[in-house]
């Protein structure tokens, strides 16, 4: 089970809810996926346009609403926009971004903790979305935040986990779940995330912009499952050298 | 917009034909909270701001 805050989740695996190309075919993924932890964003209505309402069409009781501070430059718009998510009954959890670079949409460090700071003091659960800093991971817990989401590639890139051994010291120093985020572009990249220890994953452009978004979200659903199996079954040392796996005695007959 | 006057926060969601249960409201860079839609009266020249959760990562 996954453990954040008070709260527990069967699924290690949680989805984002953009990029779909209908509403109908992000609701079939996202049962597809079995995940029990979907972000939203939050955005200006367009009065001459309207378009569907999200929160018609995935059930609160079935689903916790991560909200995101996507489009957020800096701690107060981040802020400002929590405040609203949590207005719009939101409810206190939060995946807090805060991206100042449009072309790499990286996190910043500064504004991230102060904006964790501030929210985890007002009573947020904070999720924190940060670059893979092992440092960073330490003082963002040390404020408040319940997990940290620290980054296997840029936002939408699908290159992976081209940050795997920063996060596995993340891993291994963090007492709140790390949860990776962002970038992980097929299947294999979330095992791999939860072969070395991840808590969960979170993935959203790779299962919303594939040919069969929902075969993808049962793909993923999937490894998310056998890296996790494989973390707690113990997997073995990697080294040079070979050992046999067919044992080296009760050869004599040969000579 | 024009709208008539009197109208709540309440009454102009409705008549978009939106939830008022999933809108949130800034009136003048202030969160109206949903408690208030009903009594909230726009005045001439209020900044109104609508917004609500949709896709996202």
């Amino acid at each position: 089970m996954l453990s954040i805050a008070d709260r527990t989740f069967r699924s290690r695996l949680l989805v984002g809810t953009g990029k779909f190309s209908s509403s109908a075919m992000m609701v079939a993924a996202i049962e597809a996926s079995a995940s029990e932890i979907v972000t939203v964003a939050l955005r200006r209505i367009d009065l001459e346009d309207p378009g569907d309402d999200i929160m018609s069409m995935l059930s609160r009781d079935r689903y916790l609403f991560l909200p995101n501070t996507s489009g957020a430059r800096d701690a107060d718009e981040a802020v400002r926009l929590a405040r609203m998510a949590r207005a719009s009954g939101g409810g206190e959890w939060l995946k807090l971004e805060v991206t100042p670079d449009p072309r790499t949409l990286l996190p910043d460090p500064v504004e991230t903790l102060k904006a964790t700071e501030i929210l985890a003091a007002e009573g947020f659960k904070v999720m924190p979305y940060m670059n893979a800093d092992p440092i960073l991971a330490l003082r963002l817990q040390d404020v408040g935040a319940v997990a940290v989401m620290p980054l296997g590639a840029p936002i939408g890139t699908n290159l992976g986990m081209i940050t795997r051994f920063q996060i596995e010291i993340i891993i291994e120093q963090a007492r709140v779940p790390v949860i990776v985020d962002a970038g992980l572009g097929a299947p294999s990249h979330a095992a791999e995330a939860m072969e070395i220890g991840a808590d969960a994953v979170l993935v959203n452009t790779a299962i919303a912009v594939a040919g069969d978004p929902v075969r993808m979200a049962r793909a993923f659903a999937m490894a998310v499952e056998a890296g996790r199996d494989a973390f707690e079954s113990g997997l073995g040392r990697k080294q040079i050298e070979a050992v046999a796996s067919s044992p080296t005695t009760g050869l004599d007959f040969l000579k | 917009m024009e709208i008539q006057s009197g109208t709540t926060i309440e009454g102009l969601i409705l008549g978009m034909d939106l939830n008022p249960d999933t809108v949130v409201v800034e009136c003048d860079g202030q969160i109206v909270l949903r408690e208030e839609y009903g009594n909230h009266v726009l005045n001439t020249g209020s900044r109104v701001e609508l917004i609500r959760f949709v896709g996202g990562g």
